[in-house]
């Protein structure tokens, strides 16, 4: 089936995982190829998502229980309405059972489907063993109905239980894909959570990579725009999971770099 | 006329009034289609249907049944029916069944083979 729409989800519980962080990436991408997009923040004890993005960013209270049932019944109905080809939906820590029981009372997969729109979750490996059952069970729960990113990140997590585990192989097998964020120093995210303070507001990691701009030294901006540089060609890799069939790119975001021409010391002995 | 009337205190109510002709409504008709007379069709009924009435009587009651008929709101059926009838005419009442979410096969991972590496052997 033909899919119009996408919903990003990253439905895990623990939190500190980097979902945020890498959601950054993900709608400065997006950006990038020109892809309407707009979000939804349930993380309602920071509000990270939205006050980077207040123009097309919602925030919701998910609250608890019946709350969480309307919040996201809310969200749902103004997605499905939408024209935006992809919606990113960046949840905070302990949602997931509360967005699972939504998901299956409004048979919301069900319905998406029926719409053409499909759903991606991003998964996050951890260390920890009760965050690794809950993916676990968010992949039972869903099976083939969902799309798999599997976001690997090495400052978070070593990926012991993971790596080379039959849930790699299965999610593997039910056409997930992996990616791996890169490794940002803490002077620059200490830099960044500067910035945002003498902004007054939330700055969006596409906002921050921009030399004249002047939030960031151009060292630490730099080192953003490398980590740019990272997720594009690896969102490239899985942009068949990410965005909607008519919207798959053609061409690379960003080059690859050719091969440079090296330094032949033997051929200089004469100089 | 009941005693009552007689006495002029006019009470009302009691069994509506049925002519003993009436269940013959349907041969009356396809006689006058034939062209008979009234008084052959009274003899007839006389004769066939054990039903005396005069051919004056006769006429007078058609009349009477054709004018109701042309009234929507007389009630020519008896106010009992018959459980035959209850349950070979009126529908039964269906209720309006409730839907539940629709099973939709979908292909789910086998619970045995989603297992994480081993903590202790890690």
């Amino acid at each position: 089936m033909n899919t119009t729409r996408r919903i990003h989800l990253n439905p895990q519980s623990k939190g500190n995982l980097g979902k945020s962080f890498e959601a950054e990436f993900r709608t400065a991408w997006l950006d990038r190829l020109g892809i309407a997009w707009n979000g939804s923040d349930l993380d309602d004890r920071h509000y990270t998502f939205a006050n980077r993005h207040p123009q097309v960013v919602r925030s919701y209270e998910l609250g608890n229980g019946q709350e969480s049932k309307t919040a996201l019944l809310s969200l749902f109905r103004r997605v499905l309405k939408d024209t935006a080809p992809v919606h990113i939906v960046d949840t905070r820590a302990q949602a997931d059972a509360l967005i699972t029981s939504a998901l299956e009372e409004l048979q919301a997969l069900d319905v998406c489907a029926e719409q053409g729109v499909r759903m991606t979750f991003l998964l996050f490996p951890t260390d920890d063993t009760e965050s690794m059952m809950n993916l676990g069970r968010l992949f039972l729960y869903a099976g083939d109905r969902v799309d798999y990113v599997i976001v690997e990140n090495p400052a978070k997590a070593r990926g012991d239980l993971f790596k080379g585990s039959q849930l790699e192989k299965q999610l593997q097998d039910f056409g997930a894909k992996a990616i791996t964020l890169p490794t940002v120093t803490p002077t620059t995210l200490l830099a960044i959570e500067k910035a945002e303070a003498i902004a007054g507001r939330g700055l969006s990691f596409a906002e921050l990579s921009r030399v004249e701009a002047g939030h960031l030294e151009r060292l630490l901006a730099g080192e953003i725009q490398w980590a740019m540089q990272k997720m594009f060609r690896q969102y490239d890799a899985v942009a068949n999971l990410l965005v909607p069939t008519d919207f798959i790119p053609k061409e690379k975001t960003v080059a690859k770099k050719k091969a440079e021409a090296q330094p032949q010391p033997q051929l200089n002995y004469g100089e | 006329m009941d005693l009552e009337t007689k006495n002029g205190n006019r009470h009302g109510g009691g069994r509506a009034y049925r002519s003993r002709v009436e269940p013959f409504v349907d041969f009356i008709r396809a006689q006058r289609q034939q062209r008979k007379t009234w008084q052959e069709i009274a003899e007839q009924l006389r004769d066939e249907k054990n039903c005396v009435v005069t051919f004056q009587g006769l006429h007078q009651f058609y009349r009477r049944y054709l004018k109701r008929q042309a009234r929507p709101n007389w009630e020519n059926e008896i106010a009992t029916p018959s459980v035959a009838k209850l349950l070979t005419v009126e529908k039964p009442f269906q209720p309006l069944l409730a839907e539940t979410p629709p099973a939709r096969p979908f292909r789910r991972p086998n619970p045995d083979n989603i297992n994480l590496n081993d903590p202790t052997k890690i």
